[in-house]
């Protein structure tokens, strides 16, 4: 199940004139604009970098480290907040809101595919789908495909740096053909002020906040993978 | 959960040809679970200590972000599947291999002398990755470790041998700078983890052939 969102210069592109058609019927025909296929990610995960993490040096220190699931970092939310509210921690930013989010723009032009219409995906992809597909995650017949993989969404607390929202983006673009002619994924964070332990106290406050970053992460990754794309750098930072 | 993935090639051709006697005598065991802990330790020329890691903080989050994800539980298991698990660790014919998607709670690993797994197969050994660690030392570099754990219990619940060991190797890409292409790097985790186990694997056979029971 896909949710399909069109801007009006898209409809007026393909000649829908009306909104119904553009939203439902269209689906059924050939499309005829390029499209961007994104998906969200599967559940927030929690990380914890502590003062003791690394505090001493070599594998001792090392390993006083964790990284938590949802479900165990909820349960310590619990133990610090007896009244911690019912939802899941995870349920901060859920799949369906992450598909409102991602569907804010109105094409691909974010990502520097102007006109390709973009198709929000539902559900999330597995981590071997992700790794184990060299080719098209979605079969369609739209005259050029890429897509956009939100691979991870970490809400890390770091000793003396604060807490961030990571995502970890992965963008194909495949044009009319079936591998992809580029390639590009990148961690993108923004800041977060409301720390994990006060997000029980200030849930919807937190929501919010996170809804805010996780855009700003989109728009990051847009800047980075346009700049990625102008100046063709590597990892170094090297010109290729 | 678990997943039984297939049966060892060595010993797969023995078993098809002979269905008597693979009736006979079940077929070993060897049960996998990934690691669940990720640590990043980055040390500058102060080596350690409060200020480092304080200073450090931000960079080892992200190195602990980008490890979750290149080796989730699926990834490390994939890694291993791929590898010629039946030579590296000298598995008997036949041996099928099973899968647990769930890791182990790393404080019950030393803890729990048992089986970790209900199987009351009559030959049954366990690989379990304990750790994974990414760390930049001043002087040695860029290095990512993996803690393996191999146990053999044999026909009971008692382990009959066991060998726990760190594999190490140098890393080249990782970790990725943000904003910066970083599939390569994250690549590259999953490829130094298969060489970690190689590595591992072959003091693993050293031991084996010196075997002596565990305590």
């Amino acid at each position: 199940m896909i949710r399909r969102m069109r801007s009006a210069c898209l409809a007026v592109a393909v000649g829908l004139a009306s909104p119904a058609l553009a939203q439902d019927g269209a689906a059924d025909a050939a499309p005829t604009v390029c499209e961007l296929h994104v998906w969200p990610a599967a559940a927030m995960r929690f990380a914890n970098q502590g003062e003791g993490h690394n505090f001493k040096s070599g594998l001792s220190g090392g390993l006083l480290a964790g990284f938590e699931p949802p479900e165990r970092r909820g349960g310590l939310w619990k133990r610090v907040d007896p009244d911690a509210p019912a939802e899941k921690p995870f349920d901060l930013l859920s799949l369906s809101e992450q598909g409102v989010l991602l569907s804010a723009s109105p094409d691909g032009t974010i990502f520097g595919l102007p006109g390709h219409r973009l198709v929000i995906h539902d559900t999330a992809l597995t981590s071997r789908e992700i790794r184990g597909t060299p080719g098209r995650y979605a079969a369609g017949s739209s005259p050029c495909y890429a897509d956009l993989v939100l691979d991870s969404l970490i809400l890390s607390n770091e000793w003396s740096n604060g807490q961030n929202l990571k995502s970890l983006y992965r963008f194909r673009d495949f044009g009319t053909g079936n591998t992809p002619t580029r390639s590009f994924g990148a961690w993108v964070q923004t800041k977060l002020v409301i720390e994990p332990e006060d997000i029980p106290a200030k849930f919807d406050e937190a929501k919010a906040e996170m809804r805010a970053a996780f855009t700003n992460n989109v728009a990051l990754f847009g800047a980075a993978l346009t700049t990625n794309a102008t100046t063709g750098t590597t990892k170094q930072g090297k010109k290729k | 959960m678990k997943t039984k993935i297939a049966l060892i090639a060595a010993g797969l051709s023995a078993t098809l040809a002979s269905p008597a006697a693979a009736q006979d005598a079940a077929p070993c065991e060897l049960h996998i679970w990934p690691a669940e802990r990720m640590t990043s330790v980055t040390t500058g020329l102060l080596g350690g200590g409060l200020l480092d890691a304080a200073l450090h903080s931000g960079t080892d989050a992200n190195n602990k972000a980008s490890l979750a994800t290149a080796l989730d539980s699926p990834s490390q298991l994939d890694a291993l599947k791929s590898l010629d698990l039946a030579t590296l660790i000298a598995l008997k014919p036949g041996t099928v291999v099973v899968t647990h998607d769930t890791a182990l709670e790393r404080k019950t690993m030393n803890k729990v002398k048992t089986r970790r797994s209900d199987s009351t197969a009559a030959c049954y050994s366990e690989l379990i990755v304990a750790d994974v660690l990414y760390q930049k030392a001043a002087i040695y570099g860029r290095s990512l470790k993996t803690l393996f754990m191999i146990r053999d219990f044999g026909a009971d619940q008692k382990i009959d041998f066991e060998y726990k060991a760190w594999g190490g190797n140098g890393l080249k890409l990782f970790p990725p700078k943000e904003g910066e292409d970083a599939i390569a790097a994250l690549d590259e985790l999953n490829g130094v983890f298969k060489l970690n186990f190689e590595e591992y694997a072959n003091n693993a056979r050293s031991a084996m052939s010196r075997r002596k029971p565990a305590k």
